[in-house]
């Protein structure tokens, strides 16, 4: 957790302050699915940014299969060189759902955080 | 980690709580199970941040809640409690009831479902989707079903008038007492140069999460652009339903 902490503390350092006005300039581009209805379904995201790694958290699903609990938590991954916005993120594991949590439907996209140093 | 979890796609009604020494692997808990009749009340999105609030340590932030009276968000806060293994031990909401910050769970080991009927106050409706960011404290989320004309607009074409999405963002200013709520302060719609803002259809961009990784800034959302050829007709173009073929995209953002 400490490792974890600490590198997201460097990241919120690093972001500065925000400005208020924001637009979007540039990218657009799929980092995760491809947008065809038969195969991929993803939805919800919480990306996380490290020193050497951008974790994407999402919620979905990879093949329709099982619409009726369709949801799941999926973990990606990138290298974290800020050139991302064209390469697509690797599939690492599906975190949930787990044995404890059988026939669900997860929904609302997962959140993540920490308290630094802890 | 929080996830929302429900026994089928309809009711969202229960939250899971993920804690993790790596970011890969997560131990599981259940956070809240709301008790009350889960077809009038859910939470279905919890954003939270490591905040300390006079003096006091808090995984502090926003709940989406969706009730008859239409979606909004509200404010949740979890005590910390580091040697915990869920590092909480207390679980407060702003109660709908009193008006004021009132104990949901005060002991998880004890009620490890963390079974509550502390109904949450929709503090701020039409609010969803909320994605709280902690330094500085900003507050990203989506607002749904935002009519517009999608003449000019990216891959369609024609006049359309129906339910599509925009992004928008407010800061935040976290109280100095125990006692008092976040103060949000002016809301802005996100502009785009590279994407339909608002989108052209129902959910077209949901779920903004910023990231800011030195002084590059870039935001992650969902879209449906791509997806044509299903059952649902928005500006003359189809796709399969709401998510089917959802996908993340990123883009930059710059002021």
């Amino acid at each position: 957790m400490r490792v974890f902490g600490s590198l997201v503390l460097a990241m919120f350092c690093a972001a500065g302050v925000w400005a208020q006005q924001y637009t979007e300039t540039s990218g657009g581009q799929k980092i995760i699915g491809t947008g065809d209805n038969n195969t991929t379904y993803y939805y919800g995201s919480f990306a996380y940014g490290e020193t050497g790694q951008v974790y994407m958290y999402v919620q979905g699903d990879a093949n329709l299969a099982d619409q009726t609990y369709h949801d799941q938590i999926l973990l990606y991954s990138h290298p974290n060189t800020w050139t991302g916005l064209t390469t697509p993120f690797s599939y690492v594991k599906r975190l949930l759902p787990t044995s404890g949590f059988p026939n669900p439907d997860f929904y609302g996209g997962p959140s993540v955080f920490t308290y630094g140093g802890t | 980690m929080t996830a929302s979890w429900g026994p089928d796609a309809s009711q969202f009604y229960k939250q899971l709580w993920g804690v993790s020494p790596d970011g890969v692997n997560w131990t599981w808990y259940r956070l809240l199970t709301w008790t009350g009749d889960s077809r009038l009340h859910e939470f279905p999105a919890i954003s939270l941040q490591a905040k300390t609030i006079a003096g006091v340590r808090y995984f502090y932030g926003f709940t989406e809640i969706w009730s008859a009276g239409g979606i909004g968000t509200g404010v949740i806060r979890l005590h910390y409690n580091a040697p915990r293994a869920r590092k909480y031990d207390r679980v407060e909401v702003w109660a709908q009831d009193t008006n004021r910050w009132e104990v949901a769970v005060s002991d998880p080991d004890s009620n490890p479902d963390g079974d509550f009927t502390v109904l949450p106050k929709k503090v701020w409706d039409a609010i969803v989707q909320p994605r709280y960011i902690g330094n500085p404290g900003e507050l990203w989320y989506s607002r749904l079903n935002v009519h517009k004309d999608c003449q000019n607009c990216g891959v369609f074409s024609g006049s359309f008038s129906g339910a599509a999405d925009r992004i928008l963002y407010r800061a935040v200013t976290l109280p100095t007492s125990l006692n008092s709520l976040p103060i949000l302060g002016i809301e802005y719609t996100l502009k785009s140069q590279v994407r339909c803002m608002p989108g052209e259809y129902e959910h077209s961009r949901m779920y903004p999460q910023p990231l800011a990784p030195g002084s590059t800034r870039l935001l992650y959302t969902s879209v449906n652009d791509d997806d044509f050829g299903g059952t649902f007709s928005f500006c003359g173009n189809t796709h399969l339903g709401t998510f089917g073929g959802m996908y993340i995209v990123v883009t930059g953002l710059k002021k």
